[in-house]
């Protein structure tokens, strides 16, 4: 399973990586929204966690660029942070499928990861 | 008198002072050129070591953040040589702690749990305490904001003594990280404060608040009668979020405080823990207060839908002011049923201008 992870906190993004690596994931890091968008083609991921603000572009316009793609629909995990309730409910109007709220534990994220994926 | 000479024959030719003037744009045009060179060269360089650093940090912090102790409470999370090596310069150290209040604010469980151990096995609280002893307003709220995020309840006293500090942003910082330390503890800095706390500090403390249980109504009481009009403003806040209906009698003598402010915030509190007592209170109050507390008296009133309150409502649509008209006949449309029958009832419903604000009134509550 390919998951494209965009984050543009370092440690985060390192921590999240260790973490699903250890599942057995095969990732594709973007550590800002326009690169993400750009691997999104070539990598193909069967999911997608991002950040909501991030450099360049944000997570929902991530989530629009994937959800205008034809072919499979690719799960979305969104990270938002606390007091961004407004934000998270318009990434859900765009087609996102999950949240997590930071701060969060890796391991919570790797149980949410597995059970959108099994789903 | 060379320059008035100078300035008095603007049209004489003399080709040596242009050339001078070239001169110096031309060398002072190098200069910047030189100097933009050598600050972005710097920049790049620095950029560069922080990216080195970061690498270098990257095995440690993972470590840290996977780290398992065993049960055992001695054990100490092992560093890379790198990070090791790296400590010894204060960049280094520096990048390390923003890394970690950064992970800190990030992450939770056992992940954040560790990065508190890694900070404290490396004695980086040194480091902020250094910056507490700043000058500078925002070194010193930096250090504030990294002791508070690696939870160093044992420098309390220190952060303590800034939640009455000179400058607001530190003032801010402190109170704001010893709520986090402490919860509803934390506020005690209340009782002895004697600046001002501006509206945007009291929504970060009652959002720090929101998530934190053991709110105790006899502290928020003694609040109530501050002599620091913002402390008690803030108490009356705390008093409508937390619905302390006990404090219902300590509140509403408020309504005769000599500021305004106080005044308004005591009515919008009297709105979310009214009793059958809270009427009564507001009607004596109305007569003394300026027009913005009068109308929140009447929306009040008109939200608590007493059916007493229905005839006083009704006096107040003879007010001269048409602002009170309009915000008693909202009032008692909000009432529902029964204010609608005062309305209807009024003497003077058909004329101008009772006809044209009942109407308005009508619109807003049905659109």
């Amino acid at each position: 399973m390919k998951i494209l992870i965009a984050e543009d906190e370092p440690i985060l993004i390192r921590t999240i990586e260790v973490r699903l690596k250890k599942d057995g994931y095969e990732l594709c890091l973007a550590s800002d929204g326009q690169q993400a968008i750009d691997k999104i083609a070539d990598f193909s991921p069967d999911m997608i966690i991002t950040d909501i603000m991030m450099p360049y572009a944000s997570g929902l316009e991530i989530i629009s660029y994937t959800r205008q793609q034809p072919g499979k629909r690719t799960p979305i995990i969104i990270l938002s942070s606390m007091g961004q309730e407004d934000v998270v409910l318009e990434a859900f109007k765009l087609g996102a499928d999950d949240y997590i709220t930071k701060p969060f534990s890796p391991n919570e994220l790797s149980v949410r990861v597995r059970r959108l994926l099994a789903s | 008198m060379h320059l008035v000479f100078l300035y008095s024959t603007p049209l004489v030719p003399r080709p040596h002072l242009l050339l001078t003037a070239m001169a110096v744009m031309v060398g002072a045009l190098l200069l910047i050129t030189v100097f933009i060179l050598v600050y972005l060269v710097l920049r790049r360089k620095r950029e560069r070591k922080l990216d080195e650093w970061r690498d270098q940090l990257s095995g440690t912090l993972q470590r840290a953040i996977f780290f398992e102790d065993d049960g055992n409470a001695q054990a100490a999370i092992p560093l890379t040589f790198k990070t090791i090596r790296g400590l010894k310069h204060p960049g280094f150290r520096q990048l390390l702690v923003d890394e970690l209040v950064q992970g800190k604010k990030s992450l939770t469980g056992t992940a954040a749990t560790n990065l508190v151990l890694l900070f404290n096995q490396l004695g980086l609280s040194k480091l902020s305490l250094q910056k507490l002893n700043s000058r500078r307003w925002h070194i010193k709220a930096r250090g504030i904001q990294e002791l508070a995020v690696m939870e160093q309840r044992q420098l309390v006293t220190r952060i303590y003594r800034l939640t009455n500090a000179h400058h607001e942003l530190v003032r801010m910082e402190a109170q704001s990280a010893i709520v986090q330390l402490y919860g509803f503890e934390g506020l005690r800095f209340l009782d002895i404060i004697d600046t001002p706390i501006s509206e945007w500090q009291q929504i970060t403390l009652l959002r720090l608040l929101a998530r934190m249980p053991g709110i105790q109504p006899e502290k928020v009481a003694n609040w109530l009668s501050s002599s620091n009009d913002s402390v008690r403003i803030f108490a009356l806040k705390l008093v409508a979020e937390h619905h302390l209906r006990q404090l219902h009698d300590q509140t509403a003598p408020c309504l005769q405080h000599p500021h305004p402010p106080v005044r308004m915030q005591t009515v919008r509190c009297l709105k979310e823990i009214y009793t059958d007592r809270t009427s009564d209170a507001l009607i004596q109050a109305y007569d003394t207060q300026n027009i913005p507390c009068r109308l929140a008296i009447l929306d009040t009133l008109g939200s608590i839908g007493a059916p007493d309150n229905g005839a006083f409502l009704s006096q107040q649509l003879s007010e001269a002011e048409d602002m009170l008209k309009l915000g008693a006949a909202r009032a008692l449309i909000q009432m529902g049923d029964i204010g609608l029958k005062h309305l209807d009832e009024f003497p003077l419903s058909g004329e101008y201008p009772w006809n044209e604000i009942f109407q308005q009134a009508k619109t807003e509550q049905t659109a």
